[in-house]
């Protein structure tokens, strides 16, 4: 064990290197800045309260829309799985929605809504589809025999829940939560880049283009990828005890 | 209670399983199902627990509204909740009972060791005999059990049916069975 975390830490260590190697022979700091001249602009950025204000702003907007894309993704299963006219009806949006590129969903809630709750609403439209087609799909790989056994033994409507239709559904969820929850990150700060909203980490990202500042460019990034690490592993834990039967 | 069978008939592609079938169930007369492979008896069963349609004739319920009477059921497999154990899984039929009671009623057919472990660990035979203590004491009106005794040797095959036998406590027995060891204590429908 410790030798594999030896191994990957000398493995990152060699790509570390290699970019500082790389940006010292480009030896042009807009072109391409090295992991010091990186890690010295988040250390700059991180000094101020601005910086912390759009972290703190753009987590609360993906991580909400999150939740509602998540929770609305169950909810409009399972009404889907007990209605028959429920599914043919919200079938079509959702397609709809999974197909059309997030650009264009960024430039209509800027054109309806403004740029305000932008990566609010982009991230929970880009989860709701994932968590509804998988949902669908482990509910309707319940095994029929215990639906058959439920019903005849009258088990109770939150039994049926917990103990038939969870361990089917469980898996799916699970993947479709893992798999969201970088998506949101993702969609959600590339809309704040498009939309610009007053403090955002897509809003930090931008300026760092205009003002040709790649270090900072970096820094916002490196702080997105470690956000969208840390949440989707705190939301896989939290499914995981959630959904444990 | 009486559950009465009129002209049932029932066709699978074209292959007719169940052929203008008559029939009185009564709670006074336990039922052994009887009959070779392929000859209806699940389907009967199921048609009787409401699970399957007949395509002709109907059944009718007496001493009980159709839409109340309660049924447990057997079904030819094992169909236990895998992650719940033996305690567990007949909790989920027997709100209120307590888990001392389910236990002692299981140690009856299966051994004392087995009564915590998981059902997807159970062999067999002990999750067969796991189903016919949950059947026996949900609350039922209807027991319908299909082919109770798979999976259990010549002892425990015969305890089980003395098991069954000893707690009807006035319910209504149908059972499938291709083995002989309920003929002594029903009566035989042949299909």
């Amino acid at each position: 064990m410790q030798r594999r975390t030896g191994v990957k830490a000398l493995i990152i260590l060699f790509w570390l290197v290699l970019w500082q190697a790389v940006s010292i022979a480009v030896d042009n700091s807009i072109l391409l800045a090295g992991p010091v001249e990186a890690v010295m602009a988040l250390i700059h950025l991180a000094a101020t309260a601005g910086f912390w204000l759009s972290v703190l702003t753009s987590v609360i907007m993906i991580c909400s829309g999150f939740f509602i894309g998540l929770f609305t993704g169950v909810l409009l299963a399972g009404c889907s799985y007990r209605y028959r006219i429920i599914r043919e009806f919200i079938k079509p949006p959702v397609t709809v929605i999974k197909s059309i590129p997030v650009a264009s969903f960024v430039i209509l809630v800027i054109i309806w809504a403004g740029s305000g709750s932008l990566s609010l609403v982009i991230s929970s439209l880009v989860v709701f589809p994932t968590v509804f087609l998988n949902t669908l799909a482990g509910l309707d790989s319940t095994s029929v025999k215990l639906i058959e056994t439920g019903r005849m033994f009258r088990f109770r409507t939150r039994d049926k829940i917990r103990h038939i239709y969870l361990p089917s559904c469980a898996p799916h969820i699970e993947s479709a939560v893992c798999l969201g929850a970088g998506m949101a990150f993702k969609s959600g700060i590339a809309a704040e880049v498009i939309g610009r909203p007053l403090r955002s980490i897509g809003t930090g990202i931008y300026l760092s283009k205009i003002s040709l500042a790649t270090a900072d460019l970096f820094a916002w990034t490196f702080c997105a990828v470690v956000l969208a690490f840390l949440f989707e592993k705190f939301i896989t834990k939290l499914m995981k005890r959630i959904l444990k039967p | 209670m009486k559950i009465i069978l009129e002209h049932i008939g029932k066709s699978f592609d074209g292959r007719e399983v169940l052929k203008d079938l008559d029939y009185v169930f009564d709670a006074d007369r336990p039922v052994v199902v009887k009959g070779a492979s392929g000859t209806g008896k699940t389907t009967l069963l199921r048609i009787i627990g409401g699970l399957l349609s007949p395509d002709k004739g109907s059944v009718k319920y007496e001493g009980v509204e159709r839409g109340k009477c309660r049924f447990a059921p057997m079904f030819q497999e094992q169909r236990l909740i895998d992650h719940l154990n033996a305690v567990e899984n007949i909790r989920l039929v027997c709100r209120g009972m307590p888990d001392k009671m389910i236990a002692d009623e299981l140690t009856k057919l299966i051994p004392e060791s087995e009564i915590l472990k998981r059902a997807g660990e159970l062999s067999g035979g002990t999750a067969r005999r796991v189903e016919v203590v949950r059947a026996i004491l949900a609350p039922s009106d209807v027991l319908l059990l299909d082919e109770p005794l798979t999976g259990l040797d010549g002892d425990n095959a015969e305890r089980t049916v003395g098991y069954i036998m000893d707690n009807l406590n006035g319910r209504l027995l149908i059972a499938s069975s291709h083995t002989g060891l309920f003929d002594g204590f029903c009566s035989q429908l042949l299909i």
